[in-house]
């Protein structure tokens, strides 16, 4: 995965706050795990080599942080060998146990950083083979440091030209064009960054991974037998990432699919020069591509589609050599993501998890009558194509199910018949839930440090014990518990990529026997969602196999594994209905569709074809690329230091470059520089510019700004404060005067997509000529002291796909104190906003509402609150939406409406996006279009009928979003307002707003 | 048949077209007429074809901290994580310098050694036992580290009895226990554990024996036990001076290395017994607990034949008793205990002596005299201190001694007599009791030829 800057740099430091935190939490476990040592602390270390340096959290990853390390120093020798890459810099690991689904990603700006989530990862529907997973991601995220950071000459001059990778940032736009001057090729396509680091990742772990992966050849083969789109390079970033149900997860999937092509039809060698960026190689990933290959990308696309048709449909010929086992469909439309289902005899229901475009993630119910789905309860934190964890008591009539799942995961008990939920354990990070008939107790894999222990929760499941902890690498998964509460079936993933599925005793496992009493080695292909059958004799589960995912039958007491489907497509997730009866979820391009079939033992499925496999017979040059072995880098070697993690110790200059600002209604130029440690954890900023002007004051031309962030610290000292955005009116926030200030943030509850923050900040400023707030108000006074604590809560929601919330509420408390001329002046602004979904697909309504108000003398400026105005620049870097401020009103000036007190609400309608196909090229493209139309009223005064003000508004705005250089964001604004005020002329306001970046 | 004929007829056609056809078909392939089968359509369930070289295995990946991640794996570490209070008591403990010196010393890393303490670790017993905010307030508190200091407790952590009680399940699901956790949460069970003397009777060999044994074990696993265990009145019972010095004494540790011993605390009778809230209230008893320490007592208690009789099927049945409960519950019965006269006729070789025979514990054992001492005439008399003074005296204990005696005193007549309600009347008599405190009368039952003409004529009558 590659982040994108800066929203990665204030995650990573949130996150790496977090681990500290961790560290303070799991302090003792230096105590208990250094023994006979003394007692020491857990705490972040570095390793470091000449090449690398990797942080983790000793001692509780005293093993797996060195592992890692020999992981990383094997693939970049491998990287060395195929793609000549040497790093720019020393290349950053960061371990992290902070999800319980395994994951990892790298970012090239400010420094070479790769973090890995070290949870075991999902092997959900096949779509992640692989060998053990460190040395995977190693391999991975290589690939996206090889295609990012990798530089030729003049990237190199320009490295050098500003000390560093300059990472674009909304604060200086001109950091777009030091950005690609530095690092030319982070401007690429997300289907291009994952594409290649897939396919060299399959071929480094000799050929596990999904360049010959059987969800691909899945995903396509479907495509063309529903004969339906499969989008060119334009239409998939612009919508086939943004609509699909597998959104992101296309980038990687067309990459990996169209990258493996051009490798088959061009070589391996032609692939590695389009990835490499060597001397005199093309800056723009494109036109080295042109350069490479000799025509367009989109040339070349067409051409794989071509191809890919006839290929797949040779697949389906030979699916079809043997009879096709016939499905009836249970519902008419795909249901996106689901959840393993049970059924409920009772009702005639199956109860399962789903995730599908349009609506928010939820427990349902399908009617076998063919009813249409019951929603019955939102689900909080799905993950994909997974949703949840989901089991059933059929005695208690009660679901079990998971939330926060790409996170800690949570256990719920859910009631069917009221939809009401209740949390069970909390951050227990317990998934792959199974329900033992026989005694009422969960099963379940629970996830921690890396590690897969499987746990037992008795009744009344407010306490796990641990039952079999795997060593790490292996992984378990899919868990179900026989009827009869005596044989627990799981698979198991091995370091060598290997799974099989393991069937124990769990009386034996309780005494502590984790001796399989039957199991089936599958290879390299997954075991998935093995269920009993009623009697346990057998067990029913989904597997590739042949290339393509069947049904299969596993009889315990005989060991006898038995085809009973032979699809086109894929089955999954079987469910025993009785007899010979099965319920299955059948893939489409659509997601997920339940359908019922009979469970006859077949005697012939043929195989299909893999690209991967064709690719390896035409070029086996990419047998050579097999990494080796971690084990073979002799780490003692090659490690300079091995220490506490010390953030300031490891400040260093990022990058250093010229800037152009605005001061009032001149320009000022000046320079940026930006320091911070590996990590981020400490993070300065000091911009220095200056005012040629002459009109100018010659006190108020120099300008100065120092910046700092640590953790949820933060202060600033200004002087003159001059701004980018200032050089396009209105709205002016560079001020006069010298100001000093600082903050504090805490985030009191992070229980997505719950939070509750709270900030409190205080300033002082000297020499003002305006409100700070309010550019258009005049200071009466030119000091001011200001202080302010913010509590914040929001719990809002969207479904897959949305481009907006589209249901939930905010509130928000906002409690300031003021000193001005020996004055103190104190206030406190409420907001609250609630919002719920309409029957259109994405679109919301939205009730937002403030009260407020300031102590004072009603003509102290000071002590009011204005009001008026979109509040957009015509360029700008705030939000986009800033209509809904409590500060802005739409249809008169900025600031236009003062008062010491006020009440103020708007109804927000926010229209269906539209998403867009093919707008543009595939470096600027038209993403969406979003919409709003809103109507207000604000009442001021309310305790002074003199000094009181009304008005009403009404209006609209609508977002063109747009995509530059394949990951900068912009988005361009209009808005228009009327506003009425009894007694004045009506007044109107047209709003054109161009914003920078995310 | 016709229709037999008929079938098989037709099944020879069929047979005979079947065969034409697959003739044909061969004929056809093998001259080219018919294309070659698609790969992987052969028939059967073909396996997709994947290329593939050999991959890393665990060897490969060897992480070497699998022993640290057993403990961070347990239900204990995950609360430690989340529970404040648990984690500063952890700390607390864990910074302490006598917990680090015990933690480093030879004798707890040859434990960390021992796969079943390990085992234990990594066990949901242990953890739900750390878990327990109560033993983690005992862990950390300083009696406790004074304990962890003592010579005598790095000896016991070394013993590899030690090693097989903390392997044994039985152990563990007392450790687990509600009831346990319940007794650690005393004050005075805490107290027991930082005295010193305790600390080396549980480093003593026979203490280790007991308690690595199977019976003491089996003991363990029962749920009254584990009552007993955190009962206010055990754990009153247990920090006595009294306690301390039996425990402490040699003669108990010949008690504990004594086979019968073993079977008697292994027994369903008695473990019955000690649940009973009556004999919990004996445990507790000032009088009883004197008794305890004292020398004689603690010489009976490690007399062969005493363990041997309570050991017996009589006794055990006996002990379990609604009547004899209700002996222990009684006043009277706590007075006779306290009683020197009493105590001393306990520590009586003689005495002692008669425990060890076959039809006095017989006697004792009979549901008749038992419901007769439970008497509250009984009880009066037994706790009289004249009816002391005669049982302690040499005649008496020579009478009792003999087996024409105690041939006697077993009869049915004799039991018959015991129960009646004249008997009755008469313990309730005070000339009676007069009587049985008379020298003379003490005098004559020594006689064995009067004594016994005695009861043959109240048998008679």
């Amino acid at each position: 995965m590659v982040p994108r800057y800066p929203s990665f740099v204030s995650a990573l430091s949130r996150e790496v706050s977090v681990l500290m935190r961790a560290a303070k939490v799991l302090g003792l476990t230096g105590l208990l795990l250094t023994l006979p040592s003394p007692p020491s602390t857990a705490q972040l270390t570095t390793l470091e080599t000449e090449a690398i340096r990797v942080i983790y959290l000793e001692p509780v990853q005293s093993g797996l942080g060195p592992y890692a390390a020999r992981a990383l120093e094997n693939s970049l020798a491998t990287h060395r060998r195929i793609f000549g890459y040497e790093p720019w810099e020393k290349v950053t690991l960061l371990l992290r146990d902070l999800r319980d689904v395994g994951g990892a990603g790298a970012t090239p700006v400010p420094r070479d950083l790769i973090f890995v989530d070290i949870a075991p990862k999902s092997f959900a529907y096949e779509t992640y083979p692989a060998n053990e997973r460190v040395n995977t991601y190693m391999n991975h995220e290589m690939v996206h440091l090889v295609a990012t950071d990798m530089a030729a000459k003049r990237d190199r001059i320009f490295r050098k030209c500003f000390l560093g990778k300059v990472p674009e940032t909304s604060d200086h736009p001109e950091t777009i064009l030091y950005g690609y001057l530095t690092h030319p090729r982070y401007d690429a396509p997300r289907w291009y960054q994952e594409g290649a680091a897939v396919f060299v990742e399959t071929w480094m772990a000799g050929g596990i991974g999904r360049a010959q992966g059987s969800f691909d050849e899945m995903v396509f083969r479907a495509k063309v037998r529903d004969d339906s789109l499969i989008y060119d390079p334009l239409g998939l970033a612009s919508e086939g990432t943004k609509t699909d149900f597998q959104l992101e997860a296309n980038s990687y999937l067309y990459g990996t699919r169209f990258l493996t092509w051009l490798a088959y039809e061009h070589s391996p060698e032609k692939l590695v020069e389009w990835i490499s960026r060597k001397d005199g190689s093309e800056a723009y990933y494109a036109r080295q591509f042109r350069a490479v290959y000799g025509r367009s990308i989109k040339e070349a696309w067409d051409e794989w589609i071509a191809w890919e048709r006839p290929f797949q449909q040779a697949n389906l010929e030979a699916v079809r050599a043997y009879p096709v086992t016939p499905y009836r469909d249970l519902s008419p439309h795909a249901l996106g993501d689901v959840s393993r289902a049970f059924l409920d005899q009772e009702t005639g229901r199956i109860y399962a998890a789903f995730n599908y475009p349009g609506v928010v993630a939820h427990v349902g119910a399908i009617p076998l009558d063919g009813s249409p789905l019951e929603r019955i309860r939102e689900i909080k934190g799905p993950v994909g194509y997974t949703v949840a964890s989901l089991a059933w008591d059929p005695e208690a009539r009660r679901l079990y199910y998971t939330t926060d799942n790409a996170a800690y995961r949570d256990l719920v008990v859910l009631d069917p018949a009221t939809g009401k939920s209740r949390v069970l354990l909390k951050d227990a990070r317990i998934g792959d839930l199974a329900l033992d008939h026989s005694d009422g107790a969960l099963w379940g894999i629970r996830h921690f440090n890396g590690l897969a222990t499987l746990v037992r929760i008795p009744r009344p499941y407010d306490q796990w014990e641990q039952v079999h902890t795997w060593p790490y690498g292996v992984i378990a998964y899919d868990l179900d518990v026989s009827p009869d509460g005596r044989l627990l079936s799981v698979s198991v993933g091995e370091i060598n990529g290997r799974h099989a599925l393991h069937v124990f005793e769990t009386a034996r496992l309780l005494q502590g026997e984790a001796q399989a009493v039957s199991q089936v080695d599958f290879g390299t292909t997954i075991p998935s969602n093995f269920v009993f059958s009623p009697d346990a004799r057998f067990l029913y589960g989904s597997s590739y196999y042949t290339g393509v995912s069947n049904i299969f039958r596993y009889e315990i007491a005989t060991e006898d594994l038995q085809a009973v489907s032979n699809t086109e497509t894929g089955l999954f997730r079987p469910l025993p209905l009785g007899g010979d009866r099965l319920m299955v979820f059948r893939y489409t391009g659509e997601g997920f569709v339940p359908a019922e079939m009979e469970a006859l033992p077949l005697e012939d499925v043929s195989a299909i074809t893999f690209l991967g496999e064709r690719l390896v017979d035409r070029h086996p040059v990419v047998t050579e690329w097999v990494a080796g072995s971690p084990a073979s880098v002799d780490l003692a070697s090659r490690v300079t230091s091995r220490r506490p993690y010390n953030s300031f110790a490891g400040i260093r200059l990022e990058s250093a470059y010229p800037i152009i600002q605005g001061y009032k209604e001149v320009a000022a130029l000046g320079y940026h520089l930006d320091f911070s440690d590996p990590l981020a954890v400490n993070r300065f900023g000091l911009t220095a510019s200056y005012s040629p002007h002459e009109g100018l004051n010659e006190t108020e031309r120099p300008h100065l700004e120092l910046t700092f962030e640590r953790y949820n610290w933060r202060g600033f000292a200004r002087l003159n404060a001059a701004d980018f955005y200032d050089l396009f009116g209105p709205t002016k926030t560079g001020r006069k005067g010298t100001a000093f200030g600082g903050g504090y943030r805490k985030t009191l509850l992070l229980d997505q997509p719950r939070r509750l923050d709270l900030s409190v900040g205080a300033a002082a400023y000297n020499h003002l000529d305006r409100l700070p707030d309010y550019q258009n108000v005049e200071a009466t006074f030119d000091e001011l002291v200001t202080s302010n604590a913010r509590l914040s809560f929001s719990n809002l929601r969207a479904s897959l796909g949305a481009v907006d919330y589209e249901k939930g509420l905010s509130a928000e408390g906002i409690l300031s104190l003021d000193v001005v001329n020996d004055e103190w002046l104190r206030g406190l602004v409420l907001n609250f906003d609630v919002g719920t979904p309409l029957p259109l697909k994405h679109s919301s309504l939205w009730l937002r509402t403030s009260v407020g108000g300031r102590s004072g003398d009603p003509d102290n400026p000071f002590a009011n609150i204005f009001f008026g105005g979109f509040g957009n620049n015509y360029v700008d870097h705030g939000s986009v939406q800033r209509y809904r401020s409590f500060t802005s009103f739409p249809g008169v000036e900025l600031n236009a409406v003062g008062g010491r007190n006020f009440a103020k609400a708007m109804v927000d309608w926010n229209l269906p996006p539209i998403i867009f196909r093919k707008v543009g090229t595939p470096g600027f493209y038209l993403t969406l279009a979003r919409s709003s139309l809103f109507v207000g009223g604000i009442r001021t005064n309310l305790d002074d009928d003199l000094l009181r003000r009304e008005l009403l508004d009404v209006g609209g705005q609508i977002d063109f979003r747009f995509t530059t250089l394949h990951r900068l964001e912009m988005t361009l604004s209009f808005g228009y307002a009327v506003a009425f005020e009894s007694g004045e002329p009506d007044s109107d306001e047209i709003m054109i707003s161009l914003k920078i970046l995310r | 048949m016709a229709t037999q004929n008929s079938s098989t007829g037709r099944a020879l056609k069929f047979i005979l077209a079947g065969g034409f056809v697959v003739a044909v078909l061969l004929v056809a392939r093998l001259a080219g007429w018919l294309p070659p089968s698609a790969d992987g359509t052969e028939g059967a369930i073909g396996a997709a074809k994947r290329f593939q070289t050999e991959q890393i295995t665990s060897s490969d990946v060897q992480l070497g901290d699998e022993e640290n991640q057993a403990v961070l794996q347990s239900e204990f570490f995950d609360r430690l994580s989340k529970d404040t209070d648990l984690r500063s008591s952890v700390i607390t403990l864990m910074s302490n310098p006598a917990t680090v010196e015990i933690l480093r010393s030879e004798s707890f890393q040859a434990l960390l050694a021992n796969r079943e303490f390990t085992g234990l670790l990594a066990s949901s017993d242990f953890q739900a036992l750390l878990a327990n905010s109560a033993a983690m307030e005992l862990l950390a508190s300083s009696d406790f580290q004074a304990l962890l200091a003592s010579n005598d407790f790095q000896a016991l952590l070394a013993s590899n009895d030690f090693q097989a009680l903390l392997a044994n399940r039985g152990a563990m699901d007392l450790l687990a226990s509600s009831s346990f956790q319940a007794l650690l949460a005393n004050t005075q069970f805490q107290a027991l554990l930082a005295n010193r003397e305790f600390v080396g009777l549980l480093s003593g060999p026979a203490t280790l024996e007991l308690l690595a044994s199977n019976d003491f074990q089996a003991l363990l696993a029962n749920q009254q036990f584990a009552g007993l265990l955190a009962s206010k009145e055990f754990g009153a019972m247990l920090a006595n001076r009294g306690t301390m010095d039996l425990l402490a004494s040699n003669d108990f540790q010949a008690l504990l290395a004594n086979q019968n011993a073993m079977e008697l605390m292994s027994n369903a009778s008695f473990t019955a017994l000690m649940s009973n809230s009556a004999a919990m209230g004996l445990l507790s008893n000032a009088q009883f607990v004197g008794l305890l320490s004292n020398s004689q007592f603690q010489a009976l208690l490690a007399n062969q034949q005493f363990v041997g009789l309570l050991a017996s099927k009589g006794s055990l049945e006996l002990l379990a008793s609604n009547d004899f409960q209700a002996l222990l519950a009684s006043p009277q019965f706590m007075a006779l205990l306290s009683n020197s006269q009493f105590q001393a006729l306990l520590a009586n070789q003689q005495f002692v002596g008669l425990l060890g025979n076959a039809q006095f514990v017989g006697l004792l054992a009979n549901q008749q005299f038992v419901g007769l001492l439970a008497n509250q005439n009984a009880m009066q008399l037994l706790a009289s201190k004249e009816f002391a003074g005669l049982l302690a005296s040499k005649g008496t204990l020579d009478l009792l001694a003999n087996r024409g005696t105690l041939e006697l005193l077993s009869s049915k007549g004799t039991m018959d007599l015991l129960a009646s309600n004249d008997f009755q009347a008469l313990l309730a008599n005070q000339n009676a009791m007069q009587l049985l405190a008379n020298r003379q009368f003490s005098a004559l039952l020594s006689n064995s030829g009067s004594f016994e003409a005695l009861m043959a004529q109240i048998q008679v009558q």
